[in-house]
């Protein structure tokens, strides 16, 4: 490929999304159709420079895109294996998002904004993905940050705004610490590009305080978006977003970016090496479990559907912390393919809450009865999503829970499967009533609402065609990723790659 | 030389010409200011490629003569003083809101100009404490142009102002006294660490930081920038306070002994950091929008008066940077800050943060303008105000006992956080939104986002920047 | 090709699944037909394939004794079992959802037997371990959900042991997947136990039984049939295939296993024999059942060596269990509606019989070869016990059939779709020592003088009993009738536990108006007097600039 153009890959990438989205702030409300041809074409054409992208890096070629920016840290967009799952992960995502948020928010004021608003936060994505060094990172996941909170707050109710503020306290402070540790690394050693095994190991003698006190700084402020506890409360309150919203959030955009960082940090900052002779791994360890209990034990306490599946993913994200802190080539794995599970399997789940409350307003868990003979694609849906959660095969969150787990053992830390049994059995606990209500319960008489979108018909018609169908092809690929877990077009031979590279196997 | 002078007097010859004329001629102001800026950027460029000049008033020789000299940095504040007071006058002469368009601000302003250029260019104790007089009682006459309401608020910046000066002259009196020299390179090479030089400095000093509303003595700052109309408030938060801030630090960075220097130093940090803090608190408490606004010069200036004092504290040449990179970033975001507060609260008509709810719809354009601005002040990336608030943080974590400063620019920060976003979320706030009472102004809104987005285009030229200043800062002062 | 053949098996019922949605009465008379390809590939097995592109490892196939047998008779049993239910369930308003869990569980059923590496097979188990919940709660009503519930409680944590075990058996084997190498890996205690809880909460052996009972009454007649037939197999099936044969910690507990085992045996019996409706007590005489293939399974782990022996035992067993007690519960639900003719009693008696071990039937095969394997063991002297368990197996199943019996529905004509599986299931027993070689090389040996008498012995005792009993009139003691089940007061309470809702933490209220005053106290001071304040402040830091 031409050295040229293969710099420009990863900036023209960003802006697939950047410039529709600059557009679209220009729109006026009725101007449905060029709007939604904008966000399509953009979509389009970055999944096909993914896909570009996707075969160049497996062939090998290198995509580096550089300015200067600070003395010491240039701004560097590059794709490795790495980020280019979360790239890859993010567009597929946001293909089926932007499908969904069309037929959701049809009719709905202000969608010049919002789209405007969620094409920009895809652009920081895929930004923060492919960025590669610190400092690059940093200025995406600020970006992400500001691009989001009008997503959040974008019914402007007195909630929204509640949560808003609270997302905002959360996520600036957050900002404001990997602030202080990036910065705190560059004073030390500037900030070169990320590379596999880290680059800190030369400082871990001479400044063993600072490289601690960075590591300390730096996951505090990736925790906030990874939704560690304690620093995981704007998750639930964020919930009384729009429903595409919280599918990115929660899914991809926001929580992601988080457990990214914490990959790049541990993997291609610290490296494995330091990270033992410095000893970070294990309170990172117990971060993580710690976290995938609380989350799930305050999963089992909610009675609003979108609450629960907040917790859970509290719960759920923490298995790539996990899979990181582990420091073995199998948990790394196990971490990074859960990265593109979780997102497939709760972004399905999101989807399914927003469509049984778009079409029959149903909010809370007790109204969930039979929701399976109206719904049934749906609720289909949303058991594969649920269920792939719990970790039943062979939806792919098994394979996430199968590689942590043997990940765990290989370096020695057996009660981490005591860990993953527990939160499974919790995982259980708190989806299996609601796939019960769904599909054994009876329907109650009258629904609490009907939008009568799409026809009202159970199946094909259930609900508006965009509503469903994003649902279900998040489903299907959430299935597929873990039958077909073995070929080299899925996630797990990408986390594998990945891992090949990174640990140098 | 004679480009720097040329901008200097452009603009005091304008206002001799308005004053004259007895005209309010909005479009020869702007039209001076633009070929100030001009001149400004010419000389800029002169001294970065011939290096620094020298002009002796009159043709006397130092010890006895007024020295203007010519530095980079001297070239960049004349270049950025007439930028500001473009982008002002334009604003002024064209938003339908503008409470200044045929009043005095005219002539005012271009003496304020003027005069904030002599300051750039001396480097005489004396001769600034006439600039700093003159830049004293145009503020004072520039708020009172607001009206009655004002009066109070502009009455008591000139008491105190007055007070400051007397302080100033005090000290100048005093070093005179001792060393008989008012030029600051001749003091530089005389002044030793006895008790007159510390008492004249301190006094001095605290002038200085009563006209630049460093903390604690701030008072006077936020209702008399928040009283002024916006025109002026934004002139006198962008580049009015910053003029006893570049006093300060050649004063401190050149002039005085180290040993005093690190002993002053170490307050000035501390006091920049209560200044983030309280200023930051009162941001976040203030039910008016531009007192917001004026609040947050306070806690901005703390950044300056924190580089400032670690680098008297730690001779660390970096912090030179940092002072002035906070003094450009700020300039502009404040600009910014200010002309779009003043825009939305006179589109709105309100005065009361909670006018803003739903601005997004009401005021898009200068909504935005105030949050990209903010984004600069809180110092996300990749804005100007991240690139100071960077530089500032690399030398904290150079070692381990200079890590508690951090927490302070940390604590700053978030306060700015604090302060900006409770503005920006009030403004998605849809449930009860107020409806504007005028039509929204475009081109004014455009015109106010337009510093915002220079601050953020910092980050264009930014290593290059840094780099110059780098080097710059340490030959030049 | 042969991997298209493997892969077809558990695939059949997942495509047949989108046909059954859209033509749903139409279709379902033929879903027995998918399970074709995994009956022919018991009979023509084609070489084992890898499936690593499914998950990484997967392997299917198998043409050993074990799986062909297993494949065999769980095909034969759905297959039979579908066309039951495809006239059962006909007018059910909900069969749509009840052929989806169906052909789901047959998938993974059959996933299971041919998984030739632990993950393919933890799928399939857990496919079929999970929808086989909506079989049990299938009838709906408050048991099917209290059974359900408890059910599903109790497969969810099986599934949650058997996920660790796996995890640590992958890691025992180094990595290896595949059971051959899992054959040699030596076993750990805790994944021993892990692997012992798993598989027996599945299997249903004592004291892992206790959901049994609530189940497979609870679901429909052709659902029962394949829980008490085909599934509890899968655990014996995955004890078998998850411990390596000769393995010293196997060998230590196998004498525990093998009394764990026996104690089932009776323990269902004693339970079946006071329960009150037929099905509970075919319920426990499937506990009971188990228990004989535990002992096969500890007695082959107590004697190293004679692999062989134990695999076809296990085979034999697991067949002829199957098919009978299939037969029997479609039976149940055939009695439960239909009054059925004397012939249809006597069709009845045959699989009751062969499970209690009459000679020439299946279950004098292996009941005999049991007996003569065990007697060639360090536990031989246990022999008697075995012997007396044909005696109460008689007894459950007849008191079984009595309750059938009696209970017996009144209508008269009876579909063809019902009998034909049905009847064909009850003659499996006898004709599968002519089919099958390794029963007929068992039946035949069986027929010595001693052999014979050695089982017919306990079963002339037991029909003397019988009919003393009925002639009689005994009834079960009335206390002893409705048992306590504290089984479903633990399911309850587990449900109420996870249910429980935590109250918010103290909320410490701050009392704000008096903090807003003080600070508008505060804010008034600076502000009133900010010359003279500063002008102080001035001073001050006059002062202190001085003193500093």
């Amino acid at each position: 490929m031409n050295p040229t153009i293969a710099a420009m890959l990863p900036p023209a990438i960003v802006l697939t999304s950047l410039i529709p989205g600059l557009l679209i702030f220009a729109l006026r409300e009725d101007q449905y159709r060029l709007r939604t041809q904008l966000n399509m074409a953009g979509v389009f054409l970055k999944l096909a420079l993914v896909g570009l992208m996707l075969y160049g890096v497996n062939q090998g070629l290198s995509f580096r895109f550089a300015l200067p920016f600070l003395p010491g840290g240039e701004l560097i967009l590059h794709a490795d294996a790495m980020s280019l799952q979360f790239v890859a992960l993010s567009s597929v995502l946001w293909l089926a998002t932007t499908i969904y948020a069309i037929g959701y928010l049809e009719g709905a004021p202000l969608r010049s904004r919002f789209f405007g608003y969620f094409s920009l936060c895809v652009s920081a994505t895929v930004g923060l993905a492919l960025a590669g060094n610190l400092v690059t990172f940093l200025l995406f996941y600020e970006l992400l940050t500001l691009a989001t909170f009008p997503l959040v707050v974008h019914r402007g109710t007195a909630g929204a705004m509640r949560a808003g503020r609270i997302y905002l306290a959360y996520t600036l402070g957050g900002g404001t610490l990997l602030l202080m540790g990036v910065a705190l690394l560059h004073a030390l050693t500037g900030s070169p590009e990320f590379v596999p095994g880290g680059y800190l190991a030369p400082l871990v003698d001479s400044h063993r305080a600072g490289l601690i006190l960075a590591f300390v700084l730096l996951v505090a402020g990736l925790g906030v978006k990874a939704a560690l506890i304690p620093m995981h409360g704007w998750l639930p309150t964020a919930m009384v977003a729009p429903a595409p919203v919280s599918a990115l959030l929660h899914a991809v955009a926001v929580v992601k970016a988080g457990a990214f960082g914490i990959m790049r940090v541990v993997y291609d900052v610290y490296g494995v090496e330091p990270m033992q002779l410095l000893q970070l791994t294990q309170p990172l360890l117990w971060l993580a479990a710690a976290t995938i209990m609380y989350g799930s034990i305050k999963a089992l306490q909610q009675q609003e559907l979108k609450k629960r599946l907040a917790y859970s993913t509290v719960s759920q994200v923490s298995y790539i912390t996990l899979g990181v802190a582990l420091l073995g080539p199998v948990a790394a794995v196990g971490g990074m393919v859960h990265l593109v599970h979780q997102g497939l399997m709760k972004i399905t789940l999101f989807f399914c809450a927003g469509n049984f409350a778009e079409t029959l307003h149903v909010h809370r868990i007790r109204q969930m009865n039979g929701l399976g003979k109206r719904m049934p694609f749906t609720m289909a849906a949303f058991t594969v999503g649920a269920l792939g959660m719990i970790g039943v095969p062979p939806i792919a969150g098994f394979i996430s829970k199968w590689y942590l787990g043997s990940g765990a053992l290989e370096v020695d830390q057996g009660w981490v499967i005591v860990i993953l049994v527990i939160a499974g059995l919790l995982n259980a606990a708190y989806f299996l009533p609601l796939v019960y209500r769904g599909w054994f319960m009876r329907a109650p008489e009258t629904w609490p609402g009907d939008a009568k979108l799409g026809g009202g018909i159970p199946g094909r018609r259930e609900t508006h065609w965009m509503l469903l169908w994003p649902t279900v092809f998040t489903a299907v690929l959430s299935l597929l990723a873990g039958i077909l877990a073995g070929t080299d077009l899925s996630p797990l031979a990408w986390a594998q790659l990945i891992v090949q590279r990174e640990f140098g196997l | 030389m004679n480009l720097a002078l040329l901008s200097m007097l452009l603009p005091l010859a304008t206002a001799l010409l308005l004053l004259a004329l007895r005209s309010r001629s909005a479009l020869l102001v702007i039209l001076s200011s633009a070929l100030a800026l001009g001149a400004g950027s010419g000389a800029l460029f002169q001294v970065v490629d011939g290096g620094s000049e020298t002009l002796l008033l009159g043709g006397w020789d130092s010890p006895l003569a007024i020295r203007f000299h010519l530095t980079p940095v001297t070239g960049m504040l004349l270049a950025f003083t007439a930028l500001i007071h473009f982008l002002v006058a334009i604003y002024a002469a064209r938003s339908r809101h503008s409470q200044t368009r045929h009043s005095d601000y005219w002539p005012l302003s271009c003496l304020l100009h003027g005069s904030l250029a002599a300051l750039w260019l001396s480097r005489d104790l004396f001769n600034w404490y006439v600039t700093l007089e003159l830049l004293g009682l145009i503020s004072v006459a520039l708020v009172a142009l607001a009206g009655p309401k004002a009066y109070r608020a502009a009455l008591r910046y000139l008491l105190l102002s007055l007070m400051a000066s007397l302080c100033y002259l005090l000290g100048v009196a005093l070093l005179y006294g001792q060393y008989g020299v008012l030029d600051v390179g001749l003091l530089a090479e005389v002044t030793q660490a006895d008790h007159t030089t510390s008492a004249a400095l301190m006094l001095m000093t605290l002038g200085l930081m009563l006209k630049a509303a460093l903390w604690p003595l701030h008072l006077w700052l936020p209702p008399a920038h928040a009283g002024a109309p916006t025109a002026v408030s934004a002139l006198l938060s962008a580049l009015v306070v910053k003029g006893p801030l570049f006093i300060l630090w050649l004063l401190w960075s050149q002039a005085a002994p180290a040993e005093i220097g690190q002993q002053a130093g170490f307050l000035m940090a501390v006091a920049g950091v209560l200044a983030l803090l309280s200023g930051g608190w009162s941001a976040m408490r203030t039910p008016y929008i531009k007192t917001l606004v004026a609040y947050s010069t306070v806690a901005q200036l703390g950044y300056a008066l924190m580089a400032l004092g670690l680098l008297l504290f730690w001779q660390i040449p970096e912090l030179h940077v940092a002072l002035w990179l906070f003094v450009l970033a700020h300039g502009l975001a404040k600009l910014s800050m200010f002309l779009a507060a003043g825009e939305m609260q006179a589109t709105l008509g309100s005065r009361r943060l909670t006018s803003l709810k739903g601005a997004t719809q009401t005021v898009p354009v200068a909504m935005f303008a105030f949050a990209v601005a903010g984004g600069s002040l809180i110092g996300l990336p990749p804005s100007g105000g991240f690139l100071a608030k960077w530089v500032l943080l690399q030398p904290l974590f150079l070692e381990p006992s200079h890590w508690p400063w951090a927490v302070g620019v940390l604590l700053g920060t978030l306060a700015s956080a604090v302060y900006v976003f409770r503005v920006v979320s009030l403004a998605f706030d849809r449930a009860e939104p107020m409806g504007p009472n005028y039509r929204p102004d475009r081109f004014a809104q455009w015109l106010t986002m337009l510093p915002a987005l220079l601050v953020w285009g910092m980050a264009l030229v930014s290593e290059p920047l840094i780099e110059w200043l780098t080097g710059v800062t340490r030959v030049s002062a | 090709m042969t991997g298209l053949w493997w892969l077809g098996i558990p695939l059949a019922p997942l495509l047949a699944m989108p046909l059954m949605w859209r033509w749903r009465d139409r279709v379902a008379p033929w879903l027995w037909l998918a399970c074709v390809p995994a009956f022919l590939a018991a009979l023509y097995p084609p070489a084992s394939h890898s499936m690593a592109w499914l998950w990484p490892g997967a392997t299917w196939g198998g043409d050993d004794l074990v799986t062909r047998a297993f494949l065999g008779f769980s095909a034969l049993l759905w297959a039979c079992a579908s066309l039951y239910a495809s006239q059962s369930e006909r007018t059910h308003p909900r069969r749509r959802r009840f052929w989806t869990f169906w052909l789901i569980t047959l998938s993974g059923n059959l996933l299971l037997i041919i998984a030739q590496d632990g993950v393919s097979f933890y799928v399939g188990f857990t496919l079929m371990s999970l929808c086989a919940y909506g079989l049990v709660v299938h009838t709906g009503g408050a048991e099917p959900r209290q059974a359900g519930r408890l059910y599903v409680q109790l497969a969810v944590l099986g599934e949650m042991f058997l996920y660790a075990a796996l995890l640590v058996r992958i890691h025992e084997a180094g990595g290896a997947l595949d059971f051959e190498a899992w054959q040699t890996a030596p076993l750990g205690i805790p994944t021993a136990i892990l692997l012992l809880l798993g598989f027996g909460i599945k299997a249903g052996f004592w004291p892992l039984h206790i959901w049994l009972p609530q189940a497979h009454p609870a679901a429909p007649a052709a659902a029962s049939a394949i829980l008490s037939g085909a599934m509890i197999k899968a655990g014996i099936l995955g004890l078998w295939r998850f411990m390596p044969q000769d393995d010293p910690l196997l060998a230590d507990w196998s004498q525990w296993l093998f009394a764990i085992g026996l104690f089932s045996a009776f323990y269902g019996v004693v339970l079946g024999i006071l329960q009150t409706r037929a099905k509970a007590a075919l319920a426990y005489s499937s506990i009971s059942q188990i228990g004989y293939l535990l002992i096969i399974l500890s007695l082959s782990w107590n004697n190293p060596g004679t692999h062989e022996l134990w695999v076809a035992l296990l085979a034999l067993y697991a067949v002829h269990h199957g098919l009978a007690k299939g037969a029997l519960f479609m039976g149940a639900g055939l009695a439960s509606r239909h009054r059925l003719s004397v012939g249809q009693w006597f069709l009845m008696l045959i699989p009751a019989l062969a499970i209690a071990g009459l000679p020439l039937t299946s279950g004098g095969a292996v009941k005999t070869l049991l007996k003569g394997s065990l007697t060639e063991t360090a536990l031989g002297n246990w022999l008697p016990l075995i012997t007396w368990g044909s005696f109460a197996s008689a007894l459950v199943l007849a008191r079984a059939l009595w309750l059938m019996k009696q209970k017996q529905g009144d209508q008269t004509t009876v579909s063809r779709r019902l009998t034909y599986p049905w009847a064909f299931l009850c003659c499996a027993p006898l004709l599968l020592p002519w089919v099958w070689d390794e029963m007929r090389t068992a039946m035949l040996a069986s027929l010595t003088l001693y052999d014979a008498w050695s089982i017919i012995l306990p079963l002339v005792v037991a029909g003397a009993l019988i009919a003393i009993a009925l002639g009689q009139g005994w009834t079960i003691p009335r206390a002893l009738v409705p048992l306590p089940n504290p089984a479903i007061y633990a399911s309850l309470w587990v449900k109420r536990l996870l249910q429980w809702r935590a109250r918010g933490l103290m909320v410490i209220t701050l009392d704000k108006t008096q903090w807003r005053q003080r600070e508008r106290k505060w804010n008034r001071f600076w502000q009133q007097g900010t010359v003279a304040v500063s002008a102080w402040l001035l001073c001050f830091l006059l002062l202190l600039g001085w003193v500093w």
